[in-house]
């Protein structure tokens, strides 16, 4: 029988497989995403921000650069600022892992820091975690 | 004619019901057993309520009415009562802020730099060459921060580290024209004394620092003389195994590794008195309560924090037994070394260091139980409740009757130890072959293990220890699966928590516990059965040598585990490795093959009360 979810691995021109990295989906750059990507890089995780053209929001975005996402982490910034993570296997959205609206840079780091973590396994920060 | 009675034990946690009917031949047949949370403090009329639920749900189990029963038997409660203290005996002081013995999750760079520190502000007007290390406060952006020390470099500024207060190192490392040690997450940099010179080490991933954990490490960078360097020694020891630290030399800072006069104890025995420093740890005051022992009483220094404790624990136990401070009388001591977490005074990042304390747990004779007062009101209030024909009486002394009900344990035979493993206390009570019983009462037990979890780990949640001390750990691993400490993996279908997320938990009957500290699961477990065993196998052997006949542990057969405790999942075993040796067969109770540690006392009141009044030949335990 075949299998139906068989996902291709994504492949750069030259034959390597992509480097591993956390995929940034983000419709806005600014200060909300330079704090995600500070989080990220300060846990010394590689991540890729790629700028779409949709109007989708956070949790979507996020569920689509968790799945494209090498590393099955992903992070969404829609254009009002909000931001979300996820993670490939998890099957909803944790409200834990947004921001409740468009994110405070604190926030915004703090989720950077949490994308990373979740890929290299260690406690999240949970500061505003309530 | 047959008679109905229900043995009924008051616990200080809970209260246990057997129900038995007594044929005409005098035989018993164990119909039903209830369990149930003991009402109000054991040995006050508030018990009656958790009575008469229990003796209500046993009836129920065997579907008998409150009409049907003719008697209630009430156990002469452990004239026993017992209380904790726990006391740190040395701190640790810095002054002037000499030491940030700091270990950030994520510090920058590598290697070890000196330098006067300057502020992130004055940066700008450094001398050129001058080594510095810049110290940068809260709020200030990483790429500012990094641009600045770039800037300063290309100056000709010698900037060989730096210390920051964001979360920020490695960002400002990866930005950096220059490789420097950055350390940060430093909470109060405010503290930190600017113009002074200082030392900044971050080890390479997976290392720990060499040059500030080292004594001379310290005296060779700021060029100490030896009478310095022994002063500065505590400071290295402070930062061994670290992966980063800052040492900051001012004029007259010091830190200090002070032992606070802890006081002495006074063991007053039947015969002989001793005078214990506590100071001298748990061994020697163990080694001089065993020698005075029985002790009368115990007396802490005045003015000390012996005194304080001793006094707190007297004061706790007069107003839970309604005696005059004087007459509270401490007569079991156990004394157990331990090491607590606590934040070093004067600190800057909130560091901590590992004091010695010691833990007292006191055990206090009773002078009556109040149970005469719980029969009587017992019987008006399953009289009022429909049991017209019920009799109330005391019916026998607790560590008797636990002795009775555990022989019923199958396997078992005289002589016999019981070790009744509570909450407050360990109580031993032995029967030897001739029927004789003797009893002893030890202070120390559950609450001193969950106590000892609470403060090892600096958890300060008292809940929390107790879950520690009950539910095996596990490390959540991803989002749905958690491995258990015994190498197996637990897998579940919705996602857990993200405050369980790579933490080990404690896993309760009621879902998982994350633990909010940075201890790994190996150690969590080593402290959870260190505290088992310093509490109960140490327990478990005095009291097997004070009931012991001639004091020899050989010459007992059979050790029978009771109380909560015995439900553990490892106590039972700790305790059965340890008297393993002396040839002791021990394992947890199992009451009438049924009941397991639990009920003992209970179902020993009908069995005592069965021998004493039966016309025919008494048969204690089940009927086959």
């Amino acid at each position: 029988m075949r299998r139906r979810n068989h996902r291709w691995v994504p492949v750069l021109e030259g034959g390597q497989a992509e480097k591993p990295a956390i995929l940034v989906l983000s419709c806005t750059g600014g200060l909300v995403e330079d704090q995600v990507l500070a989080g990220i890089e300060e846990e010394g995780v590689p991540s890729i921000v790629e700028r779409p053209r949709t109007s989708a929001d956070a949790m979507e975005l996020a569920r689509t650069a968790a799945g494209r996402s090498s590393l099955s982490v992903g992070v969404g910034i829609d254009a009002d600022g909000r931001v979300s993570v996820q993670q490939d296997k998890l099957p909803a959205p944790l409200s834990e892992l947004a921001s409740d609206g468009p994110a405070e840079p604190t926030v915004a780091r703090i989720l950077g820091h949490n994308a990373a973590r979740i890929v290299v396994g260690i406690p999240l920060r949970t500061e505003l975690i309530s | 004619m047959f008679r109905t009675i229900v043995g009924v034990d008051i616990g200080n946690s809970t209260t246990e019901a057997s129900l038995a009917t007594i044929g005409p031949d005098g035989s018993v047949d164990y119909v039903g057993a209830a369990l149930t949370r003991t009402t109000g403090i054991k040995g006050t009329v508030k018990n009656v309520d958790g009575v008469a639920k229990a003796v209500t749900w046993a009836l129920e189990a065997a579907g008998m009415q409150l009409a049907d029963l003719d008697l209630i038997l009430l156990n002469e409660a452990t004239p026993v009562i017992s209380g904790l203290a726990m006391e740190t005996i040395t701190e640790t002081i810095i002054t002037e802020s000499t030491m940030i013995g700091h270990d950030p999750r994520t510090p920058g760079g590598k290697g070890l730099g000196v330098g006067t520190i300057v502020d992130f502000e004055t940066l700008a007007d450094a001398e050129p060459g001058e080594p510095v290390i810049v110290l940068v406060a809260k709020g200030v952006d990483f790429d500012l921060t990094a641009r600045t020390i770039n800037a300063a470099v290309d100056r000709g500024v010698d900037v060989t580290g730096a210390i920051l207060c964001n979360d920020d190192a490695v960002l400002v490392a990866n930005r950096l024209n220059t490789k420097i040690p950055i350390i940060d997450e430093v909470s109060r940099v405010d503290l930190v004394p600017k113009g002074m010179v200082a030392a900044v080490e971050v080890a390479g991933p997976g290392q720990s620092i060499r040059t500030l954990s080292n004594a001379y490490g310290l005296a060779t960078i700021f060029g100490l003389d030896s009478e310095q360097t022994k002063v500065v020694s505590p400071v290295a020891r402070a930062l061994t195994g670290n992966r980063s630290a800052v040492v900051v030399r001012t004029p007259s800072g010091d830190v200090e590794d002070r032992t606070i006069p802890a006081g002495s104890l006074d063991l007053v025995g039947v015969q002989k008195k001793a005078t214990v420093d506590v100071s001298r740890g748990a061994a020697e005051i163990m080694a001089e309560v065993q020698r005075v022992s029985p002790l009368v009483d115990v007396m802490g220094e005045a003015g000390t924090n012996t005194g304080g404790m001793i006094a707190n624990v007297r004061q706790s136990m007069a107003d839970l037994s309604n005696h005059a401070l004087a007459d509270v009388r401490i007569g079991d001591l156990l004394a157990i070394d331990t090491a607590v977490p606590q934040e070093v005074r004067g600190g800057v990042a909130g560091e901590v260091a590992l004091e010695n304390a010691v833990a007292l747990a006191a055990m206090v004779r009773t002078k009556e139980s109040g149970m005469k007062a719980v029969a009587e009101a017992v019987t008006s209030h399953l009289r009022g409740l429909g049991a017209t024909k019920v009799d109330v009486a005391v019916g026998g002394v607790e560590a008797e009757m636990a002795v009775l009900g555990a022989l019923t344990t199958p396997g078992t035979d005289k002589p016999l130890v019981v070790l009744d493993l509570g909450g407050g206390s360990t109580d031993a009570a032995v029967i030897e072959t001739n029927d004789d019983i003797d009893a002893t009462h030890l202070a120390g037990a559950g609450d001193l293990v969950t106590k000892l979890i609470d403060a090892e780990l600096g958890l300060d949640n008292l809940e929390l220890a107790e879950e520690i001390k009950r539910c095996p750990l596990g490390k959540a691993e991803s989002f749905f699966h958690v491995r258990l400490e015994n190498g197996t993996v637990q897998f579940f279908e919705t996602p857990l928590p993200p405050t369980a997320f790579a933490r080990v938990v404690a896993l309760g009957e009621n879902g998982m516990n994350p633990i909010p500290t940075r201890h790994s699961l190996d150690r969590i477990r080593t402290v959870r059965r260190t505290a088992k065993e310093r509490v109960f196998v140490v327990n478990a052997l005095r009291a097997l040598r004070s009931v012991a006949p001639g004091g020899d542990l050989r010459r007992i057969g059979f050790v029978v585990l009771l109380g909560g405790c015995a439900l553990d999942f490892e106590i039972p075993e700790l305790i059965a490795d340890a008297v393993a040796p002396f040839g002791i067969v021990c394992g947890t109770g199992n009451v009438r093959g049924t009941e397991g540690p639990r009920n003992a006392v209970a179902s020993g009141l009908v069995a005592s009360y069965v021998a004493s009044h039966a016309p025919a030949e008494p048969q204690v335990g089940a009927r086959a």
